[in-house]
Formats: C-alpha cells, sequence, structure tokens
C-alpha cells in the first residue's frame, strides 16, 4: 500500500499545513472535542488525560531563545514528525488509544488510527474529530488493513500502539527491518494506568527539533550591541 | 604593561623599532580597565584645555545649528529617517539591496517587504531637505500601495486591492530605484573621475580637498582584484592631472588592500608580501612622480599587525624612499593604536619620510564584537564604550600633535564630532595636520573650521557605479550607525550644548568600570551557567607564537591507544593497526590495538557491575567530574590540535574549534543534567491521584563516535549518557582511536570512575556488532551515515533475553543532502564566501557541510564566477601548516569514493571548477574540492561526504517546487538561506523539514546550547545534541511511591 492511496496526493501539503497551523490552535480546536468524547468504559480516564496532554503540548508551541553571539539570533522550536500510526493490540484501552491520537495530533502529526481493538469506538473518535474541525487528511481511520502493511507505509515516521511490553520487541524488529528513515516506537504498554503517557517525556518523542540562526546584522545592523556601546 | 605616558618622551620613539613592536601585538587583548587607566593619563585635559574646549565646541556648536542650511545630503536623511528607527533601517536596507536585484519578480517582493510594514507618515514635512521630503512621499505612497496586499494576520485581501497593488508594481518599482539612485548620488561622489572631480570642484574652491575611493567589495577572486587595481590606477592618473584649486592641497587617493588581494588575510602572509607588495608597489610607482598621496585603509583588528609589516616594506622599498605620499589609518577604537602610532613615528624616523597617518575612530566595532564571541577570545581588540574609544582618540592625537612628531607623521584627524574637533584644535599648537569628514556629512561643521581654523579639510569621497557602492556604504553605516548619533544631538535644539560638549575623560572617569559591564567577555557570554570554551587568536602574533611552538613540540609524538576496561588498559587483540597520517602516509601517528570480543564482554560486565554505584552518584558529582574535564581538555589543547592534524588530517582552526565544541559539551551537558535531576517528578495518575517518580540513567549506554569530529562529538555522546547516569562503553571510530583514547586518559585524571567509562577500540564487525548484540545494553548514541544507522537498529532489535523487555534507545544522527538556496536579493560576495567555508571546510567532511548550491538563475551567472575564482585561491596541502585551507579527506576509501562520484558527475552534470593538488598531495588522501552544476537533486545520489558542491540553478517563481524538492530527498540536516528579504527567507525555513537553518550566513560550525544540532527524516531521530531535550533520552522515569 502506498500513502497516497491513503491518504491523497496531496498529503504533503495537508501535512505541511496541519503542522504549521502551530500548537495552540491545534490545542484549541482539540480541546473542543473533549465534551462529545465518544463514551467508552474509561470515559473519566479520558477527561482526565486528554487535558493534561493538551495543557502539556500547548507549552511545546513556545519558541525558545537561545543564548549566543551577538549579532545573531537563535531559536529552538518543535514540529511534528510526520506520520503516526495509532493502533492497539489486544487489552488496548480507549484511553491510551485516545491518548496516543491526541498527542501525535496536537504535535502536529498527520494520523492513521487503525481499528485493530476498539474498532467502533476508534470509528466515532475519528468522526467527532473530523467534524470538530481536524482535516480529513490529517486523521484517516483506517479498520481493515492488515497491521504489516500499515507498519510498511514508506512515509511512516512513527508508530504509537498500545499493547504489551513484549509485543513492542516484535513491533520493533519489524520497524527495524525496513529501508529509509528510521521510524520511531512510542508504545503505552500500561494501557489501564496509561504510565507513558502520562511521563512527561512522552510527548516530545512525536516531535521534531528544528534552530532557526539569523544572522540579524545582515538585514539591519547590530542596533543592540551599538546602543550598549554607546549608553552603558 | 605598555606605558602610554612614556611616549611623551622623546626618547620613547628612538628606541630599536622592534622593541616598540613588541609593544603592539600584547595588547590585541589587554585588560581594557588597565588599557585605559593608561591611556587616560595621557588624554587627561588641563582645566586650561578642558575650558578652552568647552568653548570652542560650543561656538562651533552654536555656529552649526545657527546656520540655516547646515543639514543636507546624508545627514539629512540620517537625521529623518535614524538607524534607530524601523523606517530608517529598513530604508537602508532596501538601498542595500535593491539595485542590484535583476528580475522585477523578487525586487517588488523586497519592496513589500520592506515597505509594507512601517510608519512612513510620521516622517512626512519633518525635514527641510527636499531629498528627504521628496523619499517621503515616495515612501508612503508605495507603502500604502504594497499593505493593501495582505491583512494584519497575512491572509490575502480584497481582488481589488490586490490587482491595484499587481498594476502599479512596476511604478512601484519604478520609483523606488529612482529613489535609490537619489540616494546613491547621495553617498557617491561621482559614478567615474571626471564626474566626482566635476562634482568636487565647487567644495575645492571654498578650500576643501578629497581623498578619492574605490570603495566596494574586497576582492574575492584574482580578476576582481585586477579590476579594483585598474579602477586605482585610473583614479591615479586622474588625481595627478587635476589642476590645482585655490589654496585647496593636492587631492589624494585612498586604498584598501582588500581589495587588492583576494587572499589579504594573515595565514597568506608570503603571497601578501609578495604578490600584493609587488601590486602595491607599482601603484606607488605611478603615483608618485604625480605626486598623488595613497593612504592605505583600515582593516578588521586580525589584519592589524599584517597591514602594518606590509606598510614597513612598501615604506622602506626603493619606489617609496623620499617621498611623503605612502600613508595609512589608525583606528582609535583599537587597545593597540597608541603603540602603532608610536611604532610608525620611530619608523619615520629611521628612515626619514613623513608618514600621513588618518586617525579614525573605526568602523567595524560590532563586528569585532561578534567575532571575538564566536572564536570565544581572551578579550575584545577594541573598546567596549565609546568614551572609551574617545578618551584613546584624544590620547593618540596628543601623541600626534606633540613636538617631536612634527615632521615624522602627518596627522590626518577624521571626525563628525564637534568636540573631537574642538579638542583636537585646542591641544594643536602648531598646523602641521588636517582635517577629514566624509562625503555628505558633517559639512556644516566643517565649513566653521575652515573659516576659524584655517586648517585644511580633506573629504573622504567614494566614487565608483551607486549598484556597487551603494550597498557597501549602506551596510557600514547600519553596522556602525555610530556617525549618525552626534549629527541628531548637534541640531538637535531641544539637546543642551552641555550635553555635547561633554569631556570624555570626565564621562569615562565617572563611571564605575572603565570597560562596559553590558558587554561581557567573550568567555562570559553564557552567563553565571557556564563558562564558554576559549582559543587563541591564531592571527595575532603573540598569541600564535607561543601557541604553535607548543603544537610543534607535539608533531613527532607517536601516540598508542589500547582498550580500558574498569580503569586500566589491558591488552588487546593480536590485532594492532598502524595510524597514519590521511595528510602523507608515510607519517606513522601511532598504534591501536583493537578490544576483543571478549573485551567486549569484560567491559559489559564491568559497566553492569558499576552502574548501581553510578546511578546512585549524585548528579552535582557527575556533573563537576565532566566540569573538570572540560578544564583539562583546554589545559591540554595543544596536544589535541598536533593529534587532530595528524590523525585526522585537521587543519589548525578546525582543530582548535573541535577542542572548543568538546570543552562546551563538557560544561553544557552538566549544566542540563543539574536542572533535569532537579525536577520534581510528581505526576497525575488518572484515577486523579499524584505518584512520585525520579529519573535515573536508562542503563549501559554504548557511545559510537565518528570519525570526523573524533574529540567533540566522541565527547559529546559520552559526556551526555555519562552525566545523566548511564555507564558507557565507547567504541570511537577506527580511524580516529588515539584521539579517542587521549580523551579516555583525560576523563578518568578528571575522575570519572573506571567503572563508569569503558573503552573498545575496534571495527564495527567486531566490537561494533558484539556490543549491539548484548541485551544489557540499554541504548545506543550513534553518529555516522544512514546505512551503519540502519544495521545498528536492526542488531538492536533481534537481541533476546530477558533484559531486552524493552526495544533499547537508538539516538542517531546521521547524514544529510544539504542545501543552501540563494535568491536574487542575496550579496553575491557573501554567498560565495559562506558557500565555499559550508562546502569545502574540513574538506567536505560535516555533516552540516553545503553538497547542493541552489541559485536563482538571475544571479547564478555571476555566483558561479565568483566561486569559480574564490576556488581558484584556496590553499589544499598539509593541515599543519597556518596557510592550509583544505586538508585531506580521512582515508583512501573515502577518497576513492569521492573521486569516483567526481567522475560519474563528470558524465552527467557539467564541472564548473576544480582546486588543483599541489604535487605532496599524492602523499595523503586528497580530493580536489569540486563544483559541478546539475539540473536535479535526485542527480546526486547518495550523500558524497567530501569536497564537492552541487550547484542547481532554479527560477524564481519556482522556489516552492524547490524546497518540494529538498523535502522529497528525505534528508534534513541543515539548510543556508541567503536572501535579504526577510519574509522570503521565513517561508523557506517554515517549510523545509530541516533541523538547524541558517540564514544569511554559512551552515556549519553549530554551537553547543546556541545552535542544538541535528536532523530529521534520513538526517536522525533527534533529540539534537547540544540541546535542552538530549539528555533526557539517557535517562528513564521509574515510580517510587504513589501518594
Amino acid at each position: 500500500m502506498t500513502d497516497h492511496a491513503l491518504f491523497g496526493a496531496d498529503h504533503a501539503a495537508v501535512f505541511e499545513n496541519w503542522n504549521r497551523r502551530g500548537f495552540t490552535y491545534r490545542c484549541k480546536l482539540l480541546h473542543a472535542a473533549l465534551e462529545q468524547l465518544p463514551l467508552a468504559g474509561d470515559h473519566e480516564e479520558q477527561l482526565r488525560l486528554i487535558p493534561l496532554l493538551l495543557d502539556r503540548a500547548q507549552h511545546m508551541g513556545r519558541v525558545q531563545p537561545l543564548p549566543g553571539p551577538t549579532g545573531e539570533s537563535n531559536e529552538l522550536y518543535l514540529s511534528g514528525r510526520g506520520d503516526v500510526l495509532v493502533f492497539g493490540t489486544s487489552g488496548a484501552s480507549p484511553v491510551a488509544l485516545a491518548g496516543q491520537v491526541f498527542s501525535a495530533l496536537a504535535c502536529g502529526n498527520p494520523v492513521i488510527l487503525s481499528g485493530q481493538v476498539e474498532a467502533a469506538w476508534c470509528n466515532r473518535l475519528v468522526m467527532l474529530l473530523h467534524q470538530i474541525g481536524v482535516p480529513r487528511g490529517v486523521l484517516t481511520f483506517v479498520e481493515s488493513e492488515p497491521l504489516e502493511a500499515l507498519l510498511a507505509l514508506p512515509k511512516l515516521a512513527l508508530v504509537a500502539p498500545v499493547c504489551r511490553a513484549e509485543e513492542q520487541i516484535l513491533f520493533q524488529r519489524q520497524l527495524a527491518e525496513r529501508q529509509g528513515l528510521l521510524v520511531q516506537l512510542v508504545a503505552e504498554t500500561d494501557a489501564e494506568g496509561c504510565s507513558t503517557l502520562l511521563q512527561p517525556d512522552h510527548m516530545h518523542r512525536f516531535v521534531t527539533e528544528k534552530t532557526r540562526t539569523i544572522n540579524t546584522t545582515a538585514v539591519g545592523g547590530n542596533a543592540t550591541l551599538l546602543e550598549l556601546g554607546s549608553t552603558a | 604593561m605598555f606605558k602610554a605616558i612614556d611616549v611623551l618622551d622623546p626618547g620613547f620613539i628612538r628606541q630599536p623599532l622592534s622593541q616598540i613592536w613588541q609593544l603592539i601585538s600584547p595588547l590585541y587583548a589587554a585588560d581594557e580597565d588597565q588599557v585605559l587607566r593608561e591611556l587616560m593619563a595621557l588624554a587627561e585635559p588641563s582645566s586650561d584645555e578642558l575650558a578652552t574646549t568647552e568653548a570652542c565646541a560650543t561656538n562651533l556648536i552654536e555656529q552649526v545649528r545657527a546656520d540655516d542650511g547646515a543639514i543636507h545630503m546624508i545627514d539629512a536623511l540620517l537625521l529623518e529617517y535614524s538607524l534607530d528607527t524601523r523606517e530608517g533601517i529598513l530604508l537602508m536596507c532596501l538601498a542595500e539591496a535593491l539595485m542590484r536585484i535583476p528580475d522585477s519578480e523578487t525586487a517588488d517582493a523586497l519592496i513589500r517587504d520592506k515597505l509594507s510594514i512601517a510608519d512612513w507618515k510620521r516622517h512626512l514635512s519633518q525635514s527641510d531637505s527636499l531629498l528627504v521630503n521628496a523619499s517621503t512621499w515616495g515612501l508612503l505612497l508605495t507603502g500604502k500601495v504594497v499593505s493593501l496586499d495582505e491583512r494584519e494576520d497575512g491572509t490575502p485581501s480584497g481582488v481589488i486591492n490586490r490587482l491595484v497593488n499587481r498594476l502599479s508594481e512596476p511604478v512601484i518599482r519604478k520609483v523606488m530605484q529612482q529613489a535609490m539612485k537619489i540616494m546613491g548620488h547621495q553617498f557617491v561622489l561621482g559614478r567615474d573621475m571626471p564626474e566626482a572631480s566635476k562634482r568636487g570642484r565647487e567644495y575645492r574652491e571654498r578650500g576643501y580637498t578629497y581623498s578619492f575611493d574605490m570603495l566596494g567589495e574586497a576582492a574575492l577572486t584574482e580578476a576582481d582584484a585586477n579590476k579594483y587595481y585598474t579602477d586605482y590606477t585610473r583614479a591615479i592618473d586622474h588625481v595627478g592631472s587635476m589642476p590645482q584649486v585655490g589654496s585647496s592641497p593636492k587631492p589624494s587617493v585612498s586604498i584598501k588592500l582588500s581589495a587588492l588581494h583576494p587572499r589579504y588575510e594573515v595565514l597568506q602572509e608570503a603571497r601578501v608580501m609578495s604578490e600584493l607588495a609587488e601590486r602595491v608597489l607599482l601603484l606607488i610607482r605611478r603615483a608618485r612622480p604625480l605626486n598623488v598621496a595613497l593612504t592605505i585603509d583600515a582593516e578588521e583588528a586580525d589584519r592589524l599587525e599584517l597591514s602594518l609589516r606590509l606598510f614597513e616594506k612598501l615604506y622602506r622599498s626603493e619606489e617609496n624612499r623620499g617621498w611623503d605620499g605612502l600613508g595609512l589609518v589608525v583606528q582609535a577604537y583599537s587597545k593597540r593604536a597608541l603603540p602603532v602610532l608610536a611604532w610608525l613615528a620611530a619608523l619615520a624616523q629611521e628612515v626619514g619620510d613623513r608618514i600621513p597617518v588618518r586617525l579614525v575612530k573605526g568602523a567595524y566595532w560590532d563586528s569585532e564584537i561578534k567575532l571575538c564571541q564566536q572564536r570565544g577570545l581572551a578579550g575584545y581588540p577594541v573598546f567596549t564604550r565609546k568614551e572609551g574609544t574617545d578618551v584613546s582618540y584624544l590620547a593618540c592625537a596628543r601623541f600626534l600633535l606633540s613636538e617631536q612628531l612634527r615632521g615624522l607623521i602627518w596627522p590626518q584627524f577624521a571626525s563628525h564630532n564637534a568636540h573631537t574637533v574642538a579638542s583636537i584644535m585646542t591641544l594643536a599648537e602648531h598646523a602641521d595636520f588636517e582635517f577629514q569628514r566624509l562625503h555628505g556629512m558633517g559639512d556644516a561643521l566643517y565649513d566653521q573650521v575652515l573659516k576659524q581654523a584655517g586648517v585644511a579639510v580633506r573629504i573622504y569621497a567614494p566614487v565608483g557605479n551607486h549598484k556597487d557602492l551603494l550597498p557597501y556604504l549602506v551596510r557600514r553605516l547600519l553596522e556602525n550607525g555610530a556617525n549618525s548619533s552626534f549629527v541628531h544631538r548637534l541640531v538637535d535644539q531641544r539637546c543642551p550644548i552641555t550635553d555635547l560638549v561633554q569631556h570624555p575623560w570626565q564621562l569615562l572617569h565617572s563611571r564605575n568600570s572603565l570597560h562596559n559591564p553590558n558587554i561581557p567577555l567573550p568567555t562570559e557570554i553564557y552567563g553565571a551557567e557556564r563558562k564558554a570554551s576559549s582559543g587563541p587568536n591564531i592571527l595575532i602574533e603573540s598569541e600564535w607564537g607561543p601557541f604553535a611552538e607548543q603544537v610543534n613540540a607535539y608533531l613527532n609524538q607517536c601516540w598508542q591507544a589500547d582498550p580500558i576496561i574498569a580503569g586500566k588498559t589491558v591488552a588487546g587483540t593480536a590485532l594492532h593497526s598502524d595510524v597514519r597520517s590521511p595528510a602523507d602516509r608515510d607519517n606513522l601517528v601511532g598504534q591501536v590495538t583493537y578490544a576483543s570480543e571478549g573485551q567486549v564482554i569484560e567491559a559489559i560486565d564491568a559497566a553492569e557491575r558499576f552502574l548501581p554505584t553510578w546511578q546512585q552518584t549524585a548528579v552535582t558529582e557527575r556533573a563537576d567530574a565532566l566540569r573538570r574535564l572540560a578544564d583539562l581538555l583546554e589545559a591540554h589543547l595543544e596536544e589535541f590540535v598536533a593529534l587532530c592534524h595528524q590523525e585526522a588530517g585537521k587543519t589548525i582552526q578546525d582543530s582548535i574549534d573541535e577542542v572548543r565544541e568538546a570543552v562546551d559539551f563538557c560544561r553544557y551537558y552538566p549544566a542540563r543534567a543539574e536542572e533535569l535531576f532537579s525536577e520534581h517528578l510528581d505526576l497525575h495518575r488518572l484515577d486523579g491521584g499524584l505518584a512520585k517518580w525520579q529519573r535515573q540513567g536508562r542503563g549501559i549506554f554504548v557511545c559510537i563516535s565518528p570519525w570526523n569530529f573524533p574529540l567533540a562529538i566522541f565527547l559529546g555522546q559520552v559526556g551526555a549518557a555519562l552525566v545523566a547516569g548511564n555507564c558507557v562503553i565507547a567504541k570511537p571510530a577506527e580511524q580516529t582511536s588515539l584521539i579517542a583514547a587521549r580523551a579516555i586518559e583525560l576523563m578518568l585524571e578528571a575522575g570519572i570512575p573506571g567503572g563508569a567509562i569503558q573503552f573498545l577500540p575496534g571495527d564495527g564487525a567486531t566490537v561494533g556488532a558484539a556490543l549491539t548484540a548484548d541485551p544489557r545494553i540499554a541504548g545506543v548514541a550513534f553518529t555516522g551515515s544512514t546505512e551503519t544507522a540502519q544495521r545498528i537498529n536492526r542488531a538492536l532489535s533481534l537481541r533476546d533475553g530477558a533484559d531486552a523487555r524493552e526495544p533499547a534507545t537508538l539516538i542517531a544522527e546521521t547524514g544529510g543532502q544539504n542545501a543552501m538556496i540563494v535568491d536574487s536579493t542575496a550579496l553575491p560576495e557573501q554567498v560565495v564566501k559562506d558557500a565555499v567555508l559550508s562546502g569545502f571546510a574540513s574538506a567536505g567532511q560535516r555533516c552540516s557541510a553545503l553538497r547542493v548550491l541552489c541559485l536563482q538563475s538571475d544571479i547564478a551567472e555571476r555566483i558561479i564566477e565568483l566561486l569559480k575564482g574564490a576556488m581558484a585561491e584556496l590553499r589544499i596541502g598539509d593541515p599543519a601548516l597556518p596557510s592550509t585551507d583544505i586538508g585531506p579527506v580521512i582515508d583512501e576509501s573515502a577518497q576513492s569514493g569521492l573521486l569516483a562520484h567526481i567522475e560519474r558527475m563528470k558524465e552527467y552534470a557539467k564541472l564548473l571548477a576544480q582546486t588543483p593538488l599541489p604535487g605532496k598531495a599524492k602523499r595523503g588522501t586528497f580530493v580536489p574540492p569540486t563544483a559541478v552544476e546539475i539540473d536535479r537533486i535526485d542527480q546526486i545520489g547518495r550523500e558524497q561526504f567530501g569536497p564537492i558542491i552541487h550547484v542547481l540553478r532554479y527560477e524564481a517563481r519556482h522556489l516552492d517546487q524547490l524546497i518540494d524538492q529538498i523535502n522529497a530527498a528525505g534528508y534534513g540536516l541543515t539548510l543556508g538561506i541567503h536572501s535579504r528579504n526577510e519574509r522570503t527567507a521565513a517561508h523557506i525555513e517554515a517549510r523545509a523539514r530541516i533541523g538547524n537553518t541558517y540564514i544569511n550566513r554559512n551552515q556549519i560550525g553549530a554551537v553547543v546550547g546556541v545552535q542544538p544540532f541535528g536532523g530529521q527524516g534520513l538526517s536522525g531521530t533527534g533529540p539534537k545534541a547540544g540541546g535542552p531535550h538530549y539528555l533526557p533520552r539517557f535517562t528513564r522515569l521509574i515510580p517510587t511511591n504513589a501518594q
């Protein structure tokens, strides 16, 4: 299967637009889904987990200025990694699946949610997110595609399963057989407690970092330094 | 310390010249307070001088303020569009770039970029100058029209507005280009000498004279240097034929050495002293019979000593003997200015010919500060307060005007500051000197000087094509707006005259510190958190001499590397490997003993045993050990530089930078670790409660490092893993095991326990494979090729056993197909400098190196010509020689792969240029720097890790397709952007899926903590090395107890 077959030919542009919307916009948008999350047994937990994740993502939108020599600006910011595959294996909970989906989306990634388990709930979640404004090309529900085919999608950047600890070894093995970029595996192996999702480092696995260095003297001189030199 | 007051003793300049020379260089980065204390003793005004100067300055200012026509030309423009306003900056930026843009599309975009975001209206009718008001109306109208294009949020506005915009673009462009021409007319006296002398005649009749200059960019190529040389000869011939006008002294010509030779650099001294000297002697031969004095302009501080050596050679030449016409410029903001003047006076006394000396305050102040900070130098060569420079100027002036210097030096005082002018007039007890001012500035002030003092005034006047000169002149203004500050206050009636006539000595004296506390020393720019790494300035005699001596002492040393397990060197396998220098394969550098498979297991066992202890060691203890290592590395700088030359083929500056980066890692990660491990981790649970967690190292980390940064990346990986609480097994690159072994020895010396760090030199098949197959390994930090990273990933994933319950962490930093995008607003000379450095420095063996130079087709020809010329000037050879620009590639395998690629490219692409290799290159593994032109990025294939730049042309309207192509290649490490259009640069940066983007500069040399380094896609997994998110990946969170 090709990425185009799944997402459409304009997928790169769809990802780019979603990614450029910024964390604040996406978090606000995703927040709107909270009221209408499809009911599941762990609905209360979802209502606790998702706001925490969105709150964390919100802070990730900050452009961080970095210190350095005068006459140059240096900034670090975060950006989505690319296509994320979310799925669950037997025993996966809706709350953990939702956690992975919201994490991936909030960070600017397009998501393929596979209905290996909890298919009906996953489908309802995707419909809801489409309704509240998540572009269709950004979030795709697949019910019948075999997992092997999904794990082989050429443009995949990250796989975020909800699975057992021993299963992630197998998924890692499968992903390692691929050519091209090293696909990241960010598994939640605690379907009930979501202990990985709750950790502060978790969300950072869904992003890539970008630095932007500008020689500011090339467009406008070093006014700040000149001022320091004459008014200190 | 040099005693400044001693220069007034007539005996001082009778000392041997060499003794005075010795005083100059050590002041390069001397303690600023100490230097200024010395100068203050010399500059201190007597009460009479103080009173006279104040009265004179007050009178000058009153006269200027009373003059209705005092402010015009550049003064007027700067007054209205001050460089501390947004409009002023935007106007100058537009002037800097617009005239060189050949295509209307890009020109229109630049106009939109600069004009639509400022408040031009507030400048309307604020000025009496016709030029300024005409410009303001033009800017206001165009600014209004172009701003219709977009709403504040960046979305397009109505169709009609956009239509108006499109229809009016050609008109706006024409208006703007006309405005820039008018501006060029103000800044430049004439497009050629006849025009300049015609325009200057009126001033000459009023008693002024001129120094003409063919100002412009420094020459990058022999062709450019030849062009400048021809311009200078024409100027000399023309000035020589100019008739005497009234009492106005004969005009002169200023020459810029960096325009006359493409490599006017300290490290190319042999060429400077032969090729450049010969060229200037030709100018002297031409000028002297015509009695046209020549003044050598000042350049950056690093070239001062070279300039003086060259000046001495020229001055002592037969061609110059008996002539009083060869002079030079001395910058008072330099800590070395006064001893330089003393040396010149002593030289004149020895030889007997008078030297004209133009004393200026200095024009490169901000770039001097920036360069020193970038290079971690011991201090600044310039004063950090304006009043410090002013005091130095007056100290120099007192010396220049002293009786003993009459007949030796002809002082030429250049300033637009009324107080400085008044001070000179007060200090002078004779009239053997002149003033100088810039064309278009200070007219009213110097009209008064001419009227009152009867001292000659020379106008420094740029001559040449507006298109070439305006950008240069405007850049000088932008980079050093100091010239404009006094103009403002001089004519601003609200500014009390008493404020303008305060003596700089008094002002400086009133300060708590003589240096500027707001400008930290280069090693203090990161504040209290950590010290920046330091390095010597190899361009300064007093720093280079002792440093080179110590490096040389290590060059014949033979090093040895063996496995180190549990802190002890162990005998390796029978497999020994001789290490030979890549620059000369006959040169045996040392020997490496490879670790056996059994030793791999021993090392893992040792690490496993020590892990609990290391994880429980306080983070501050781990951090302090790493900080001690940083200090030890700095203490062993010379040894590592020698090792880097010998084993890795690195040039001198590359070697220093290598050690500096390692030092920065060893100070940055401790700071981050202490921050990270002090976080309180009370995390929410899904049931609403809180759980306490703590952070600890993941376990045993394997660090597999590359040969291209054998110390910096090696210690970056190892240091991060260690300080985060992991035990580390380090496998260095086979090619650079000696450097790594020496680093491990220093780690142990720094107090890192032997159990925490194991060292296993060896090849990937034996050592690497055994390590990555072991289930006890919790993580791998790897830098190298994408293919090897995939192999490691596969090996890690195939591990079995109870320990492998979760996948090992793999932090991989891999290759790049790095592009630089250049649009037609870019400054071609800067582009080529940055492209050559980015593509060829370190023989292109940097992950960040430029591989694809993407040129907007409208400017491609000019840039390709410059690139060819600049490549012809590169010097390839022994990396231990200061004159070497490019050393060898690492080994035969790399060499043959790169040469094969070049051959393949010759079939599919157009060979643009190739720098020839010297004969001696046969002894080593050298690859000639090569530029080829391709049609598509995918023609390159895999990353070529060497000195090869692929040039690709693109049409301005296809910029987005180009970005798509770059993204489609799948790599995402570095990107360079050269554009004066900030919106264009921002657009490219946002769209490109790249880890590190550099705008209007080179794209290599990421600094720890400043430009965290790492890519995306095929270029690596992240997180970025040297960034705030790196250490957490070496740790895990462990629950402690539930609340």
